[in-house]
């Protein structure tokens, strides 16, 4: 009897340490910043990929994604620069012509996006696949190439989700182009970010039954600390982190000033004003010639995408923050080496020539030191 | 509105008035800038916000719906608004010219997308591109015109 009380009395105590912790208005920014708040992809989440959730399509595009023969120096392939220890991240900063330096971001989750690269110049994951295929610094290969490449190794696999390889000649060999596009997105759709231990802290915070999958025994179990429990309420609270990176991937979709210096003379500032003219012209875009039967809405954001705005000069993706431990250097070209040097970027909001949205923090070294410990929980188990 | 001036007006003051050490004019431009952006996160929310989903104006009358399943306005996630414009008297206006504005009183940014306004039926106009990318205080303001009357509409919502 006193044992049960006991045990009841320690569970109210728990529960009131934990609400004295958080008010109503930060257990619902925990709740939406919480993994289990991902909502389950759909096929109309991909109005211009008809075979986004087809296997035989995933299995080819996880082929198309790894093999290194496709690609001009016989070495290079998506794989190359999305690495699972990075978080599916790069580990290196590519020089990308008439853009700069780049650092390949996460594509764990890539899915719930609607904007591909830095400058969102691209408007679907497919299109975005067929970019570096292209790039001389990437896979190198003209789309002729490609598809003889692509045709000598995976004709049946290709022809059992796409039908007959096309005729030769542009239009064929653009239509293989996007097709083989839409199966590595397809693949892409699968890479998916696995519960951290900011994850396990809300489910226990709020009660929720604990997302999938449960790491199995012995797997990387990080504990969330009182060091990043610090970080996390500046991060939601005085930081304003949350203003940008919130929801179940710490994003928003959308694109900032946040007073990043150029990392050389070849960084070229056109941010997503640029970003947005290149989505515009880009022939595989939602409007473009290789999307069919599209309804009136598929393409919203591309019809609706704000143009004009000065500050977007200097205006880049915000990205996920999930497996950002990983992911070093930081920010689109690489510029900030550490997470104590993207804390301290933010907390002096430097404004360079063309503006920033970002303003100066006044947070003590405790709490600098708290936002890097809550950002290494965001680290999926594994 | 209240105003609320940052703790950080001072020292700028001081350091500008001083000129001990004058930045450059681009510094200086930089540092004010800085500051009204400041200011204008220490905007206060107004207390008692009215965050109702209908107007009554002299001219017009306005009501708006989220189109999303729950009909709550959502976030991160691009969705249109229902609109039905009428007169005092509750008839449908048809043929208005609506635009739209939208902005968070606390940051400087603008509406992140282009949103559009078409009617689809006496009254029904739907707009299209509504997209919040913040949480927080927005003010979405809608300009009708019709005829030789004008009239603005603004609505707050907190994400």
């Amino acid at each position: 009897m006193v044992r049960t009380l006991l045990a009841a009395l320690l569970v109210l105590s728990l529960s009131a340490s934990a609400s004295a912790r958080w008010s109503d208005a930060e257990r619902r920014v925990l709740r939406d910043l919480w993994i289990g708040s991902l909502p389950e992809l759909k096929p109309s989440d991909f109005p211009t990929n008809p075979v986004a959730f087809d296997p035989k399509a995933r299995a080819l595009g996880a082929m198309l994604f790894h093999d290194v023969r496709l690609s001009k120096d016989g070495k290079t392939a998506c794989a190359s620069c999305h690495l699972p220890a990075r978080g599916m991240a790069g580990d290196r900063i590519i020089q990308v012509p008439d853009h700069g330096p780049r650092k390949a971001p996460s594509i764990l989750g890539a899915a719930w996006q609607q904007w591909f690269f830095w400058d969102g110049r691209t408007d679907s994951l497919w299109s975005q696949a067929l970019v570096p295929i292209e790039g001389p610094h990437e896979l190198g290969l003209t789309r002729e190439e490609w598809r003889r490449k692509v045709t000598a190794a995976y004709r049946k696999e290709y022809e059992a989700v796409f039908g007959r390889i096309p005729a030769p000649g542009k239009a064929g060999t653009d239509t293989f182009f996007a097709n083989t596009g839409r199966a590595i997105a397809a693949f892409e759709t699968t890479l998916r970010p696995a519960p951290s231990a900011f994850d396990r802290y809300v489910e226990k915070e709020l009660a929720l039954e604990p997302a999938k999958p449960i790491a199995a025994v012995g797997a990387r179990r990080a504990v969330f600390t009182p060091c990043a429990e610090t970080g996390l309420k500046v991060f939601v609270g005085k930081g304003r982190c949350v203003s940008c990176h919130h929801g179940p991937r710490l994003e928003n979709g959308s694109f900032h000033a946040t007073g990043v210096l150029p990392a050389s003379s070849e960084d070229h500032p056109g941010g997503r004003i640029r970003g947005i003219e290149l989505a515009r012209a880009d022939p595989f875009n939602c409007r473009g010639p290789h999307v069919a039967g599209r309804k009136a809405e598929a393409c919203a954001e591309l019809d609706h995408a704000l143009t004009g705005a000065s500050v977007l000069g200097n205006a880049f993706k915000t990205p996920t923050l999930r497996n950002v431990e990983l992911s070093a250097p930081y920010m689109h070209n690489g510029k900030l080496a550490t997470l104590e040097a993207v804390v301290e970027h933010y907390e002096r909001a430097f404004a360079p020539a063309g503006g920033s949205e970002i303003l100066p923090l006044a947070l003590s070294a405790d709490e600098r030191a708290g936002l890097v410990c809550f950002l290494k929980a965001l680290t999926s188990e594994r | 509105m209240d105003r609320q001036t940052s703790g950080r007006a001072p020292s700028l003051l001081v350091f500008l008035a001083l000129g001990l050490c004058v930045p450059p004019v681009s510094a200086r431009a930089d540092a004010l800038e800085q500051q009204r952006k400041l200011e204008i996160l220490s905007l206060k929310i107004p207390e008692n916000l009215d965050l109702s989903r209908s107007r009554k104006g002299s001219a017009f009358q306005l009501e708006y719906e989220a189109e999303a399943a729950d009909g709550k306005v959502p976030l991160r996630r691009m969705h249109s608004w229902k609109l039905w414009l009428r007169d005092p008297g509750g008839k449908p206006v048809r043929g208005a010219k609506v635009s739209f504005d939208g902005r968070m009183p606390q940051h400087s940014h603008p509406f992140p997308t282009l949103p559009s306004v078409k009617e689809l039926a006496p009254g029904y106009y739907r707009v299209s591109g509504m997209k919040f990318h913040m949480p927080g205080w927005w003010v979405i303001t809608f300009s009708v015109e019709s005829g030789k009357l004008a009239e603005e509409f603004r609505f707050h919502l907190m994400l």
